[in-house]
This record gives C-alpha cells, sequence and structure tokens, in this order.
C-alpha cells in the first residue's frame, strides 16, 4: 500500500509544481473589467469600449525558442490578412522574461481593428505566453496607454 | 406709285425664296414694268438642286464623307482652282471671306457635290469643312509635353487653340495645311486611332451668296423707289421693306463669313492616352500565400476573432 501512495503522492506534488510553473501576474487596466472562463485565454479583460487585453499560457510541445513562435505566429497572421504595423519590438515583462512585440493592423467591414501580440517563451522552452491586445483602431489609440501599462506588468 | 408696289411685292417674294433660279423670273417681270435691268447674275442653279440644298442645310449637313482610319486614302482636296494649291482665293462681294481649296497637296479631284451635272453651273472650288480626330499613345509622362507639342504645332502653322484638358486638345489649323498638321501630329505617339471628315458646304455658300445677290439688287432697287417717292406714306413703306431687306442681308453674310472661317481653319481633335505599364502577360491567378500550420491546437486559433468575441 505505502509502495503505491507514494509515487501517486509525487506525482501530485510535481503536477501542482508545474501548474505553479504556469501561473502569471496581469494586472488589469483602470476601465477594464475581467471576463470570466474562456477555453483559449487565460486571462481576458475588455473595455467598455471594446478594447481586450488577453493572456494565452500554452504548453510548447515543439519546445521552440522565442524567435520560433514569434515568426511563427507573426507569419500565420499575415496570411491571414493582417498587416505589420512596424518592426518586431524586443520586450521584457515584469520578471524579467524576454519577450518579442508584434503589432498588426486588419481591415474589417470597413473599420481598421488593431491587434498587438506579445510572445513570451520560458527558459527551457515549457511554456509559451501570449500577451494579446485588440480593439477599433480609434478606441485602441485611445486606451493604447493603459494597455501598454498591463502589458508591461505582466509577469510570469 | 405702281413701280414701288411691284417692287415692294417683287422684294418680298425675292426675300422668302433662296431660289436662284426663280429670280430671272421676277426680273423679267420688274423690266417688264419699266425698271432698269438687275445686274447681271451668276447663273443660277435649278429649283430642284436648290431644294435639295435648303434639305441638307436645314439639317446642319450638307454633304459629309467619313473616312475612318484612312485619312490619306481618301482625304479630299479641292478641284484645282486658279490659285496655287490650298491658297485661298476671296469670296465676291465678302471682303474678309476666303474660299478654301482644300487641304494642302490639292492634286487629286475633289469630291463633287450630290448634283446633277446637267443643273450644276461652273462649280467654283469646293467648300469642305475638315475635321480630324487623331487618338495616340505615348509614356505615362509624355502625356501632357504631347498636347504641349500639338499646341505649338498649330500654332506654327498658323492656328491656334480651341480646348483643352488634361488628355486632349482641339485646335484649328489653316485648312491648307491640314494633312501637313495630321503628318505632324501622328508623329508625336503610337496612333491608335484616326478619323478624317470632311464636309462639303459648297451648295449651302453658293445659295447663300445667290440670295445675298438679290437682296443687294433688291435693295439698290428700294432705294431707286425711295428717292421717286411721291408722298411721305409711300415713302414709309418702302423704308420698311428697306430695312426689312437689310436686315436679312446682314444675316446671311454672317452666315457666309461663319462658312468662311470653318472652311479656312480646319479641325483637329486629339486625345492622348497613357500606355499601360506593368502589364504582365495573363495567367493563372497566383495562389495565395500558403500559411503556416503547425501540429500545435491554440496556434491555429491566434487572432483578432477569438480574442474580441466576448460572448464566450
Amino acid at each position: 500500500m505505502n509502495r503505491h501512495v507514494l509515487p501517486m503522492i509525487l506525482m501530485m506534488a510535481l503536477g501542482a509544481s508545474a501548474e505553479g510553473c504556469a501561473s502569471f501576474h496581469m494586472n488589469t487596466p483602470a476601465g477594464f473589467a475581467e471576463l470570466g472562463d474562456n477555453d483559449d485565454f487565460a486571462y481576458r479583460a475588455t473595455n467598455a469600449e471594446g478594447v481586450v487585453v488577453a493572456v494565452r499560457s500554452e504548453r510548447n510541445p515543439l519546445r521552440g525558442n522565442l524567435e520560433f513562435w514569434a515568426g511563427a505566429v507573426s507569419e500565420r497572421l499575415r496570411a491571414q490578412g493582417y498587416t505589420a504595423d512596424g518592426a518586431p519590438r524586443p520586450v521584457q515583462n515584469a520578471s524579467g522574461l524576454a519577450g518579442t512585440q508584434l503589432r498588426f493592423a486588419r481591415e474589417s467591414n470597413g473599420r481598421t481593428l488593431r491587434y498587438w501580440v506579445t510572445v513570451f517563451v520560458r527558459e527551457g522552452g515549457g511554456r509559451v505566453y501570449l500577451v494579446e491586445a485588440g480593439g477599433d483602431r480609434e478606441v485602441f489609440d485611445r486606451a493604447t496607454p493603459a494597455v501598454e501599462r498591463a502589458i508591461a506588468g505582466f509577469s510570469t | 406709285m405702281v413701280w414701288v408696289w411691284m417692287g415692294l411685292a417683287a422684294t418680298a417674294w425675292s426675300g422668302c425664296s433662296a431660289s436662284s433660279g426663280a429670280y430671272p423670273r421676277a426680273e423679267m417681270a420688274m423690266q417688264a414694268s419699266g425698271p432698269p435691268p438687275a445686274p447681271a447674275m451668276e447663273p443660277a442653279a435649278s429649283v430642284s438642286s436648290v431644294s435639295s440644298v435648303e434639305e441638307g442645310a436645314s439639317t446642319g449637313e450638307s454633304e459629309r464623307a467619313d473616312v475612318s482610319e484612312q485619312p490619306e486614302a481618301r482625304a479630299p482636296s479641292a478641284a484645282p482652282a486658279p490659285q496655287a494649291p490650298g491658297r485661298a482665293a476671296p469670296v465676291r462681294n465678302l471682303p474678309g471671306v476666303t474660299r478654301a481649296t482644300g487641304p494642302a497637296g490639292n492634286t487629286g479631284q475633289p469630291p463633287q457635290p450630290a448634283q446633277p451635272a446637267a443643273t450644276t453651273p461652273a462649280a467654283p472650288s469646293a467648300m469642305l469643312i475638315y475635321t480630324a480626330d487623331i487618338e495616340l499613345q505615348t509614356a505615362r509622362e509624355a502625356v501632357t509635353p504631347t498636347i504641349d507639342r500639338v499646341i505649338e504645332t498649330a500654332t506654327a502653322m498658323g492656328g491656334y487653340l480651341l480646348r483643352r484638358t488634361d488628355t486632349s486638345v482641339q485646335v484649328r489649323v489653316p485648312s491648307a495645311r491640314f494633312r501637313e498638321s495630321l503628318r505632324t501630329v501622328e508623329e508625336f505617339g503610337e496612333v491608335l486611332h484616326r478619323s478624317v471628315a470632311a464636309q462639303d458646304v459648297s451648295e449651302e455658300y453658293r445659295d447663300l451668296e445667290v440670295r445675298l445677290q438679290n437682296l443687294r439688287a433688291v435693295r439698290r432697287r428700294l432705294e431707286e423707289f425711295l428717292a421717286r417717292a411721291g408722298s411721305m406714306a409711300d415713302a414709309l413703306q418702302v423704308e420698311r421693306e428697306l430695312e426689312r431687306v437689310t436686315r436679312e442681308i446682314d444675316t446671311l453674310e454672317g452666315r457666309l463669313r461663319f462658312l468662311g472661317a470653318r472652311v479656312a481653319f480646319s479641325l483637329v481633335t486629339v486625345n492622348v492616352r497613357a500606355r499601360p505599364e506593368g502589364v504582365i502577360a495573363a495567367g493563372p491567378p497566383i495562389p495565395p500565400r500558403r500559411a503556416i500550420d503547425l501540429p500545435v491546437e491554440w496556434f491555429r486559433r491566434v487572432g483578432l476573432e477569438r480574442l474580441l468575441d466576448t460572448r464566450e
């Protein structure tokens, strides 16, 4: 009995440890309200004008590094009709993790939308974090300072 | 008094009639009554031929020859005239109005007006109004300079600018240099289209001349009647008729001057089109760039659609 219980306790402890590694901290920007759980996003908040900030916390089965994931996301979005709004920007989160911020624009029903994706990859390639922000250009531009502060405060 | 009334009747009749062929009858009537004979007249056309001219004039076109695409082959020229080719001859009784003898290089036979030879008097030079339309294609940056060159060519030949837009220009050139101007303009670019037309207004012009001469003769006789008027009432009546005849003379002179000017200067319209650039041979459309795909579910869901769908 004891021989079976001990490994189970060890596995539960390891699982809890792994879950702890997937945790992150995100400050909800002023004027934003946090949305409930979602299959895609570990965190998501929106303001009254529809600007949304969200965090994906995903496994990294391919063990790709930051360059890989930033490049792959950029290519996929471009192929889907997104237009790069400037070159990729190197960023660093509040806990010192390096990341790459991709800024895009996209036309939809005659309006221009902004879409920012900031990619972080945990050391060792264990986890990929995507901090996403988007919305109608006019309202997004007004919310930009709050969005930038939220991204800068993201920590793992 | 009898002379006065007969004269007025003849005046009214002559003023209403465009038929030069009818004039001698009126003159015969006048001669039978005693007044002095009218001045010698130009041989008159038959009534039937004149009426056909009037029909043409009423529609604004006497005779029109369209020689699209082959202006050189059918570009009309005037009949051999006493003057040098391309020179204009003055029209009798109308100082300032000239009768053009056609484009330069009048070596061919002119298109004759549609009149039976038997009823046509010794025809003067053909009165032709030439118009040309040319469509050129040049490099995009050469469109404006080409229009400038067309204007310069026209003015150098004694013509003038009529209208200009960003891609077209209308100029008038002396008819004597019409063909030369076309040759010059066609060297400014690739000719996509050209058409040359000649409108023959000879019959209308001759008819106007005859009517004018008739009216002048009537005016002279009215002036004589006025000098011999026995009473104030007669004098006033003759003066009124004299005024009416004079107005009609002015109208005819104006129309003759207009036709003369149109004949003397040909209209050239040039449209300049920019050559299409970067034309790629037609082929199957290039397929859109292949999007990267990975065996990672979340990767396929990255994008605005998921982010902004806040209903879930």
